[in-house]
């Protein structure tokens, strides 16, 4: 049974007077605690079905369903309990809070769930990422790599059955991205189920299977 | 970690943003709290200062015929009788209105016709421990009045002494007014017989300018004895505090009190003081006004320019679960925490400069608003609620508007 399920799903966007149509009647199926990769040319919809399945994007038309949930007849503040009890984000910009520190920034989705330990918690993710030792300092003290680990760590804290990536490595080497890859294959093994968009074959290459998009049609669904 | 560490992280962040409504806040309280303390300072000061500005009631005998007078110009040929003359009683009668506690000082005077030397003269029967209270105007030439020897340089001052001890000038010193000395050649020193009664001239007063200048003051008591009209008494001025008290509600306690007397409101300098203090008072509430729209306005921006500025932040926050009122929680925080801080520095620097100014401005205000040790609790929390209040309602609106923001226009997703 499919973890996450698009049935004909569609976005427009209103743009000079018309309309500009990202996703066309896309569907895609996947299962539980699979990796796989979204790629396809800049402007192919990758980051609008991102942000569709992060619960924070309405479709024109169609159905997300998560876990058996359809996640769009739900309203917009439940919609925020959703992604705080399902979601992990990886930013593609990596977003962490500059002010807070990396384990503060890790803690951000525990702040506002009744979780007792939420330190206890986020060193907990770190370490799992392997950056506990790092975890006082804040993110203009990190590398690039570090902080991708951070960005991850903040998107597992809240054991989130599903990861969503936006091109997590865009910014990093190849020995960071490496390593980055290898951190979600070891999710994946934990029982996440990752969604990456990606443009780098080789990240793509770590993954259980790789959908592409072009002019907002989604191919490769197997 | 909560919603409050991660405001005060940002205030510590954005320090300079913070900075600027701080003193935007700070400024308006600490304006506020120096024209109030002012302007309360200057209302004390009046009270205050009652006894320099005189009487401000006169209580006479109701007559039985309007008297025919204007500025002590009389204008009548027949006497108007009154209908009952006043007396001791009276003075204890006034002391029994319900805002007695208003009655500062209470001056009945006895008024007759006395022979100087084979020349009529006015005298004025005082309880010149009073009499001296109110007319804190009256100078003297001469020595002091006779008596106890006592070391003081002033007559007041004697009053004054005895005042406390007890006691009251001699029963045979008078004072007379300079006219009076001046015609009858009366000198500090020298004995006058009055209604075959010896009398010792105590001081001779300096020009005044009024009735006083043409009059022989005198013991009240010796006074009736002499005029031989015992206990009686012409017409009673009294000074009062009106501020918490209107001086027509007076007027109509004491009517009702004595209903054969005719009760009078002085108003002349007493209102021009107040007036002056309204205008003061318009004034202070005027710029406090323009004063917290300022900063109510520079709240506004400062907080809408810093909702733009963390757009993508407040993007984030959403797309981990944060709901609108875990977004609007952090910014109210962030702006009360600043207000709070605004309003208490703006208060301890506005009672800092009013401690400053009420000697200069209103020098006989001793309140306890003005009392260095004294932090007015009141005004306090008055002063930092609406800081308070100021802050987050200013901020309110930026605050849904980045509650209300899109997160994936926010993370520019698309």
């Amino acid at each position: 049974m499919s973890f996450v399920k698009l049935d004909n799903l569609s976005k427009t966007y209103p743009f000079s007077g018309g309309y500009i149509q990202a996703l066309k009647k896309a569907c895609l199926a996947v299962k539980k605690s699979e990796f796989i990769a979204i790629m396809g040319p800049s402007g192919s919809g990758k980051s609008t079905l991102l942000s569709i399945l992060g619960a924070m994007n309405p479709p024109t038309a169609g159905t997300l369903e998560i876990d058996g949930i359809n996640v769009y007849s739900l309203g917009q503040e439940r919609l925020a309990d959703f992604r705080k009890e399902y979601l992990g984000f990886v930013f593609q910009q990596l977003q962490l809070i500059p002010y807070l520190t990396a384990v503060e920034n890790t803690m951000l989705p525990l702040v506002v769930k009744r979780t007792v330990d939420k330190k206890g918690l986020a060193l907990e993710a770190l370490a799992k990422v392997g950056l506990k030792d790092k975890a006082g300092r804040l993110p203009n003290q990190l590398s690039g790599g570090e902080q991708a680990k951070v960005a991850i760590a903040r998107a597992i804290v809240n054991s989130a059955d599903l990861i969503l990536a936006d091109e997590p490595t865009g910014n990093l080497d190849s020995e960071n991205s490496k390593n980055i890859m290898n951190v979600f294959q070891k999710l994946k093994k934990e029982g996440h189920t990752i969604v990456m968009v990606t443009h780098n074959p080789e990240d793509a290459s770590y993954t259980d299977r790789i959908v592409n998009i072009k002019d907002g049609l989604v191919s490769g669904n197997a | 970690m909560g919603l409050i560490l991660i405001a005060i992280n940002n205030i510590k962040r954005r320090k300079s943003k913070a900075i600027i409504l701080a003193v935007g806040l700070f400024m308006a309280v600490l304006t506020t709290v120096t024209l109030f303390t002012i302007m309360v300072a200057m209302r004390e000061n009046i009270d205050a200062q009652l006894d320099e500005f005189g009487t401000n009631l006169l209580i006479t005998p109701k007559y039985k015929e309007t008297p025919l007078s204007y500025a002590g110009i009389n204008v009548s040929s027949v006497d108007s009788q009154p209908v009952k003359d006043l007396n001791a009683n009276d003075i204890s009668l006034m002391r029994t209105i319900p805002n007695s506690r208003n009655l500062n000082i209470i001056s009945p005077k006895l008024v007759g016709p006395v022979k100087i030397e084979r020349q009529t003269a006015l005298i004025v029967g005082v309880q010149f421990v009073n009499e001296l209270r109110i007319k804190t105007w009256w100078q003297y030439t001469g020595k002091q009045p006779k008596g106890k020897k006592e070391a003081v340089a002033n007559p007041r001052d004697l009053v004054k002494k005895r005042a406390v001890a007890g006691t009251n000038y001699r029963s045979n010193e008078v004072i007379a007014g300079h006219l009076l000395a001046k015609k009858f050649n009366l000198k500090p020193g020298v004995k006058i017989r009055l209604n075959n009664s010896v009398f010792d001239v105590a001081s001779i007063l300096k020009p005044t300018g009024s009735s006083d200048d043409n009059v022989l003051f005198m013991n009240l008591r010796q006074a009736q004895k002499i005029l031989n009209k015992p206990g009686q008494i012409s017409f009673i001025e009294a000074n009062a505090y009106c501020l918490d008290c209107p001086l027509p509600k007076l007027v109509k306690q004491l009517s009702k009190k004595l209903p054969h007397a005719k009760v009078f409101g002085l108003r002349t300098s007493l209102a021009q003081k107040e007036q002056t203090l309204a205008m003061f008072t318009a004034f202070s509430i005027v710029s406090s006004i323009v004063m917290l729209i300022v900063a109510a306005v520079l709240v506004f921006v400062t907080m809408a320019a810093s909702v733009k500025e963390r757009t993508r932040e407040i993007g984030i926050f959403r797309a981990v679960g944060f709901r609108k009122k875990h977004i609007i929680t952090i910014i109210m925080t962030e702006i009360a925490l600043i207000s709070i801080g605004g309003g208490l520095t703006g208060y301890y620097t506005g009672f800092l400069t009013s401690r400053a100014l009420v000697p200069v401005l209103a020098p006989q205000a001793k309140g306890f608003y003005f009392n260095p040790n004294n932090i007015n609790l009141v005004v306090l929390s008055i002063a930092v609620l609406a800081a308070f209040l100021i802050g987050t309602l200013a901020a309110l609106l930026p605050a849904v508007k980045a509650a209300n923001e899109d997160p994936v226009r926010a993370l520019r997703f698309t």
